[in-house]
């Protein structure tokens, strides 16, 4: 199947690479990110022209700018249940049915992820990480922090089942790679071109049970890889995204759930894959749980595998209504986006073959497409060879049944209200301001030019007048910079003051709570116990703690996020009246465009870390046979909670500190870095003149002479055309506000 | 099993014989009736697993009759035992006693502070076990409400596309461990797998993930429902799971039948120890009677 030279890699690399759309078949005629990606562009091409008419100073931000343009990209994170159909539905989503590996057994073994529109790599190649030497230890051995903790309560003990995942995995890596593959540790294997044998090797499981019909390069490196990086072309994107799959959680080869956890800090938009017949079941829920407060307008639900329903139409309005009731439970006062649909169905719209009774089409399929009127009575569902339009009939029949426009909608409308509208804003009134700064400069040097032109002769007088003038400019200029640099030092400082305070606040409330907590535990038990009840064995309801710390830590961020932008407001008038002072002419505009910062949600991933607490029963009964004495008992939980929680605790501050600090420092920088670069380019300016003015100085007495005429006159007609230029450079920006806030709605000012 | 109980009802008529010569031994007769009562109980079994997973549909099948309502969100609230009757009756259980709910009156009782239901049909199949339906488990405080001390056999249900999870496991893990060894995994709607090759990849990952956990992992697709035409029963998978049950009970059967000879033989010597002796103190043997009704308990071996 793989081809090992023959038909051609190039024969079956277009098959992965090229989606329906490209390869002419299907085109599903939908693109996502169109809006954005245009105002991008004439975004930045706007700033390049900007970066002409600039006075050197204002340039660095324009750079700046730019460069932060580039690097938007939308990073989405697929994550949900092993088997619930992630790896297919991202197949689907990104019109490349064979793109993934899928299987009927739990498949994805690493974290894949896929760049599109990536102006860093080439197109359709690759980079597989591996696991360094170290981090292979860890996992597996099971969590390095998890088995720490395991000796030092129980010592010499070793949960069975952990002991028997370690020894499969490495058994099998040694089987795969020979005994030499320690040495592959740490390393990472780049491909420039792609194809799907090679994919296969990296990321998908393989055959454990090694019968004979098994692939045995399918699945080589995949115990050992970390994470999978494919660059590929445009797909149906029209702006950068990175679609991340996951290994599913819930699985119980304990390793690969840790991997996932880990990944999931980073994503902009979580795409929530459930499946119909066991939605929202106990785990699903913990998984949003996780994401819930923070995230909850970062989240898109996709009820997968609803072909698998024995009465499609009817079951799908029952699952979706309970679902949604459910949800509205679990987090009120969002509307998160609820779509059913089918990967499956999906993928057979787009794949090769087309969709026939075996493929895609069983006759469930087609009563509910008949239903809900994608497909006529009379349609055929096995259409003859060469008929084109049924052919097409049927695929977009499915297409329309899978629930992927719905999916892209929803998609673009997140891109629309992201922070990505946001930045886009900022950079647009960065821009502005800039440009009229350089307007306002331009023209008054022309005016004080054209004024000068005429009488050079009796300028003796007048160059001394201008020369004081200029002095005195240059002083409240330099007066200005040294309030702005105040003002931005005093607001840096004010930020960190809430931002440090009101986290220490947070942590020790929180670690309070898991302290009391702990005590009322060990009372409990220790009651218990001296009562004279035999327990065989206990345990500790985790979630519940941990939803009590997460509503905690919820509340204190929001109070914190509060004060935050309540500070920027309070600043706002301040760099009003700053703008006023550098750009004289800027106006009412100016005022309008001044747009706050809101900040980014930190992450709640610590307190999803697996815990010894959540292990085995297996494991607690040991731990219990362990020790005899109640108190002891007693104090051996509380400890236990108390280790665990806290450390939790920690890191959920850390992260959230580190987060908070970096924006702090970025909002002060995007604040005052403006009006800062305005008066320094300002400045610059004045010392020009200053010095243009006293070489004139040399020459008063007498006529100007022809040479220094023209040269003023050619510098007269300079100063027109970047006149010129920065008039159509704000007219340009002010036509891209306008867009903006036409077609990227619902951002938060 | 009958000859178990033909011993029993022999040995006890004997000993009654002896009575008039010996009264102490009465007391050892009794506790033959016990042990005689004790082994014909029907066997219970039960059906557990996480939501949605097919259990309700599973019992429909085992009864080869669609008496139970199932639905595709989470349907079942509280146990259903289901006995063997020759006249149909439904009764609730609640903490204090039991209310009769004859299908008449079904709506007025407070349905919420019952704790179980349990149904007597003339169902055939319910002549060799009786069958528990339970509603989906997600943590293991729920197991008390099923009573899973006083089971014999668990059929464990989980969905053959998304086999055997991570929640599954450790739930199964906190029932006690005597379950495991007769248990059988069953996985539910194998129609949602494309092929048999798919079937045996599922299977050979479930029989390395769960050994030692299950006697056996049928694969069932329980929408063939109660026709009871054979060929329709062996496709779906339900004639192996009858097999596979059969098989079970058998060797539950065959366990208590040893345990019955071993303490029946306790009881019969310590009688006649006592019928040798009449002198000794005249008290059935505390420890035998502890030990039988542990054993009914099921925590030896």
């Amino acid at each position: 199947m793989f081809g090992v030279g023959g038909m051609g890699r190039r024969g079956e690399r277009q098959c992965i690479l090229q989606s329906p759309a490209e390869a002419g078949y299907f085109d599903p005629g939908l693109r996502i990110g169109t809006s954005p990606a245009r105002l991008r562009e004439e975004l930045v091409h706007t700033g390049h022209l900007l970066r002409e008419v600039l006075e050197p100073a204002g340039t660095g931000l324009v750079k700046d700018a730019l460069r932060l343009l580039e690097h938007q990209v939308c990073r989405i994170a697929v994550i949900g249940q092993i088997k619930a159909g992630k790896s297919s539905f991202i197949n689907a989503f990104v019109q490349k049915p064979d793109l993934l590996p899928t299987d009927v057994n739990p498949w994805t073994t690493a974290v894949t992820n896929l760049h599109f529109c990536s102006q860093r790599e080439p197109e359709n190649s690759a980079v597989f990480q591996f696991f360094g030497a170290q981090e292979w230890e860890q996992l597996a051995n099971g969590g390095g922090k998890l088995r720490e903790l395991t000796e030092r309560l129980v010592p010499g003990f070793e949960p069975d089942l952990l002991r028997r995942h370690v020894a499969a995995l490495k058994a099998r890596a040694a089987t795969r790679l020979g005994p030499e593959f320690l040495n592959l540790l740490g390393r990472c294997h780049r491909f420039a071109t792609l194809s799907p044998h090679i994919v296969r090797q990296y990321v998908c499981q393989g055959d454990l049970t090694g019968s004979d019909s098994a692939n045995p390069t399918v699945g080589r490196y995949s115990d050992i890889t970390k994470s999978a990086d494919i660059y590929l072309p445009v797909g149906p994107f029209d702006h950068p995204v990175t679609v991340t799959d996951t290994p599913g959680t819930n699985d119980p080869f304990l390793v690969r759930d840790e991997i996932t956890r880990c990944c999931l800090e980073s994503a902009d938009l979580y795409m929530v894959v459930l499946t119909a017949r066991q939605a929202l079941a106990p785990s699903d829920v913990a998984l949003l749980r996780i994401l819930r407060g923070l995230h909850k307008e970062r989240i898109i639900v996709f009820l997968n595998r609803i072909d698998e329903l024995a009465d499609i139409a009817k079951d799908t309005e029952t699952v979706v209504a309970s679902v949604r009731r459910r949800l509205r439970y679990e987090f009120p006062g969002a509307d998160i986006p609820l779509i059913p649909g089918s990967a499956l169905w999906g993928n057979c719209a787009l794949a090769k073959e087309t969709p026939n009774s075996d493929h895609g089409l069983g006759r469930r399929a087609v009563n509910y497409l008949q239903h809900r009127g994608f497909l006529q009575q009379g349609d055929v569902a096995r259409p003859a060879e060469g008929d084109e339009n049924s052919s097409i009939n049927l695929r977009s029949a499915l297409f329309t049944a899978s629930g992927l426009k719905p999916i892209y909608e929803a998609l673009n409308e997140f891109l629309g209200a992201s922070h990505y509208a946001n930045v886009l804003r900022q950079v647009t009134a960065c821009f502005s301001e800039l440009a009229r700064a350089s307007e306002n400069v331009a023209r008054q040097e022309l005016k004080s030019l054209t004024q000068d032109h005429g009488p050079l002769r009796n300028s003796a007088a007048r160059t001394q007048g201008e020369l004081s003038r200029l002095r005195g400019e240059l002083q409240r200029l330099q007066e200005v910079s040294s309030i702005i640099d105040r003002s931005a030092a005093l607001f840096n400082e004010r930020q960190i003051h809430i931002v440090t305070t009101e986290l220490s606040a947070l942590r020790r409330r929180l670690l309070d709570k898991v302290d009391a907590r702990a005590l009322k535990e060990r009372d409990a038990l220790t009651n218990k116990l001296l009562g004279g009840t035999a327990l065989r064995t206990w345990t500790f309801d985790t979630q519940a703690m941990r939803r009590e710390l997460a509503d905690e830590f919820i509340d204190g961020f929001r109070r914190t996020e509060v004060q935050l932008l309540d500070l920027q407001r309070e600043v706002v008038p301040h760099l009003r009246q700053l703008l006023a002072v550098l750009v004289p002419n800027a106006g009412s505009t100016a005022e309008s465009e001044i747009v706050r910062r809101p900040v980014p949600p930190p992450t709640m991933m610590p307190l999803g870390a697996t815990m010894a607490l959540d292990l085995d029963n297996s494991w607690w009964s040991q731990l219990w046979r362990a020790r005899p004495a109640p108190l002891q008992r007693g104090r051996e939980i509380e400890r236990l909670i108390k280790t665990e929680f806290r450390q939790a605790v920690e890191e959920l501050i850390k992260a959230c500190d580190r987060n908070l600090t970096d924006h702090v420092v970025a909002t002060t920088e995007w604040s005052f870095g403006t009006c800062e670069r305005i008066a320094r380019s300002n400045a610059q300016h004045r010392e020009q003149l200053v010095s243009h003015y006293k070489s004139l100085e040399q020459k008063i007495d007498g006529v100007a002479d022809t040479q220094t005429v023209s040269e003023q006159q050619h510098y007269i007609a300079e100063l027109n055309d970047r006149l010129e230029s920065c008039e159509a450079v704000s007219r340009r920006l002010e036509s891209i506000g306008r867009d903006i806030g036409r077609d990227l709605p619902g951002a938060r000012a | 099993m009958q000859g178990l109980l033909a011993d029993l009802s022999e040995a006890q008529a004997k000993l009654r014989q002896r009575v008039d010569r010996s009264p102490a031994i009465i007391e050892h007769a009794d506790a033959l009736a016990k042990l005689e009562a004790l082994i014909s109980v029907r066997p219970r079994v039960v059906v557990l697993g996480e939501s949605n997973a097919g259990k309700t549909s599973l019992t429909n099948l085992l009864l080869d009759q669609a008496i139970v309502p199932d639905s595709v969100i989470p349907n079942t609230r509280r146990p259903l035992v289901l006995r063997y009757a020759e006249t149909t009756r439904l009764t609730g259980i609640t903490c204090n006693g039991t209310i009769d709910l004859t299908v008449g009156d079904a709506g007025q009782h407070c349905t919420s502070n019952l704790r179980s239901l349990e149904a007597c049909i003339p169902n055939p199949r319910l002549a060799a076990f009786d069958l528990v339906d339970t509603p989906g488990l997600s943590t293991s405080e729920q197991l008390d409400a099923v009573e899973i001390q006083a089971t014999d056999l668990v059929l464990w249900c989980t969905l053959a596309t998304q086999a055997w999870k991570e929640t599954e496991r450790s739930l199964w893990m906190s029932i006690p461990r005597r379950h495991h060894r007769d248990a059988i995994l069953v996985a539910t709607h194998r129609d949602h797998l494309r092929d048999d090759d798919d079937v045996r990849k599922v299977c050979s990952r479930l029989a390395t993930e769960t050994t030692g956990c299950f006697r056996s992992i049928v694969f069932l697709c329980a929408s063939a429902r109660g026709e009871g035409r054979t060929g329709q029963r062996r496709d779906s998978g339900a004639a192996e799971l009858d097999d596979r049950i059969h098989e079970s009970l058998c060797a539950i059967a065959q366990r208590r039948h040893a345990a019955g000879y071993r303490l029946a033989n306790r009881i019969v010597r310590k009688a006649l120890t006592r019928i040798e002796r009449p002198s000794a103190a005249a008290q059935v043997d505390g420890r035998v009677m502890r030990r039988f009704l542990r054993w009914r308990r099921g925590t030896t071996r």
